[in-house]
């Protein structure tokens, strides 16, 4: 597989400080059987929304290195707890994409920016939480 | 979350217009809790309700900058602060390939448990790397509302207290305006009164209260042109270099000199306002072109700027050349009178140097006299004195 992002992507996305590493992380899904659809991107997904092009983090999949940070954020957001109930968890493997650290307020937030045709799902498998 | 990279986003509400989000609490894929800022100034704090192929929804939350600051604090939860709001509560519905989101107004009563966050979630506020840049953060917001844009942290009694008494705040508010306006003046009107294009100019509105010991927050009335000025840019940055300066006495003459005798005076009496009321303070200072400036001063600091000010009454001093017609002359009493060709009139009193000269009035005449403002420290008047150095016949 070629490592390359998707073709609209633009010039600046990802960041350049953004790296391959391999990283546990955690994942909010849809369902407990989740599939590819529960890890594409903002935009991939809603490509005709303009409101969060401009934020590189908008391009990523978000992921938690800490399952509390899951939980906290599901309880301030009704459409995390309503919407994305379920965990899965697995790792950042350097063959789907790039990751950065990006926290908000000091969280364990990080952004993952996946490879065109890459499949991350597979890398993962779901757990309670 | 803060600074360029997320002031670039805006959502079109149509009851509520350009909300442009300051600040993300939550980043999960997308912003799902934020804080919004209208352009009326107005915080709205925005939760992600749902989200489908279609559309997204929220729910909006117009809040005071109290009941935001008591937020940020965790002393009220997102449950109360969404069950219980201090005004109208709105439902958001985004469709995605639509531009303005449409807001209905939302009964706090009839919402159900599915759409408020839980009773023991709070905002949960703490300062990251990002948040910390506020250099950035308001040199953001100046340029994307093209408007200059100061936040005055006042620290009374050098220290955390948060309240302020009403008269001390009055007299600060008013004389920041008038020192502006008096430093903006420059070479326009002669007297002391400012002209109404002067002042409308260089109108600066309070804008908000923030988190600070006691944070006011401003904006300049107008905005900026196709260079990134507005018409108050420059006195505000020329008012807040002088507060730089602090008490290097030298350059602070320096440049009062070049400003009018009424900038320095106006100065005094800001310096004096915060002076009686204790106070030191932190500011910063951006504008739509991007200039920055982040000063803080200390109690002592002002205290010994106004002794500066006070002792220097050179600074309040200065020599001016005026056409116009002599209209009279006292030799006994050493008195004159003169209009400006704009019509200003000038009395005071002749300078010994030519007391002794002969006078012809009426005459159209050039003059040059020397221009004494004096302040009154207990009731803040001004009293201009002139003295007639010279009388020209005009060319």
């Amino acid at each position: 597989m070629n490592k390359r992002f998707p073709v609209f992507f633009p010039e600046w996305c990802p960041p350049n400080d953004a790296r391959e590493e391999a990283i546990d992380v955690f994942r909010m899904t849809k369902k407990n059987n989740f599939s590819s659809d529960d890890f594409y991107s903002h935009v991939i997904l809603f490509p005709d929304r303009e409101d969060f092009k401009k934020i590189d983090k908008a391009y990523g999949l978000s992921v938690y290195k800490d399952a509390n940070d899951l939980i906290k954020q599901r309880k301030r957001v009704p459409n995390l707890r309503n919407n994305w109930k379920f965990t899965a968890k697995g790792k950042t493997l350097p063959d789907c994409g790039v990751v950065k650290e990006t926290p908000t307020n000091k969280n364990s937030h990080i952004t993952w920016w996946i490879y065109d045709g890459a499949e991350p799902h597979n890398n993962f498998s779901s757990v309670d939480i | 979350m803060k600074g360029e990279e997320i002031m670039n986003n805006k959502l079109e509400i149509d009851m509520l217009g350009t909300c442009y989000i300051t600040e993300v609490f939550v980043f999960y894929d997308f912003p799902q809790l934020f804080l919004c800022n209208t352009e009326t100034g107005t915080n709205i704090l925005m939760v992600c309700l749902d989200m489908n192929s279609e559309y997204t929804e929220y729910m909006a939350l117009p809040l005071s900058e109290s009941k935001l600051l008591e937020a940020y604090r965790n002393r009220v939860s997102l449950y109360q602060l969404y069950s219980k709001p201090e005004g109208l509560l709105w439902r958001i519905k985004q469709y995605h390939n639509v531009e303005v989101c449409e807001a209905t107004i939302r009964n706090p009563e009839e919402l159900t448990e599915v759409e408020l966050p839980d009773e023991d979630a709070f905002l949960d506020y703490e300062f990251d790397g990002e948040l910390e840049n506020d250099e950035t953060y308001i040199v953001n917001i100046s340029e994307l509302e093209k408007r200059d844009v100061i936040k005055l942290s006042l620290e009374p009694k050098e220290s955390h207290v948060q309240e302020i008494d009403c008269s001390s705040l009055g007299d600060i508010l008013i004389h920041f305006q008038d020192a502006v306006n008096s430093i903006a003046d420059k070479g326009k009107s002669i007297k002391g009164k400012l002209s109404q294009d002067t002042k409308e100019e260089n109108l600066i509105n309070v804008v908000g209260f923030y988190a600070a010991s006691f944070g006011v927050k401003f904006k300049s009335n107008k905005i900026s042109d196709l260079f990134g000025e507005t018409t108050a840019s420059k006195a505000i940055l020329e008012l807040f270099e002088l507060f730089d300066l602090k008490d290097n006495k030298i350059e602070i003459i320096k440049k009062l000199g070049e400003m009018s005798p009424k900038a320095g005076i106006k100065y005094r009496k800001f310096i004096n306002s915060l002076r009686k009321a204790e106070l030191s303070f932190k500011a910063e200072v951006a504008t739509p072109k991007k200039d920055y400036i982040n000063i803080a001063i200390s109690k002592n600091d002002i205290t010994k700027i106004y002794n500066i000010l006070s002792e220097h009454s050179e600074i309040d001093d200065r020599t001016i050349s005026l056409k116009g017609k002599l209209v009279g002359i006292d030799v006994k009493q050493n008195k004159f009178s003169f209009l400006n060709e704009e019509g200003e009139s000038f009395t005071g009193k002749l300078d010994d140097s030519i007391c002794d000269s002969e006078f012809v009035v009426p005459k159209d005449v050039s003059i040059r006299i020397r221009e004494q403002v004096e302040v009154d420290d207990m009731t803040n008047c001004e009293r201009y004195k002139y003295i007639l150095l010279e009388v020209r016949e005009s060319k």
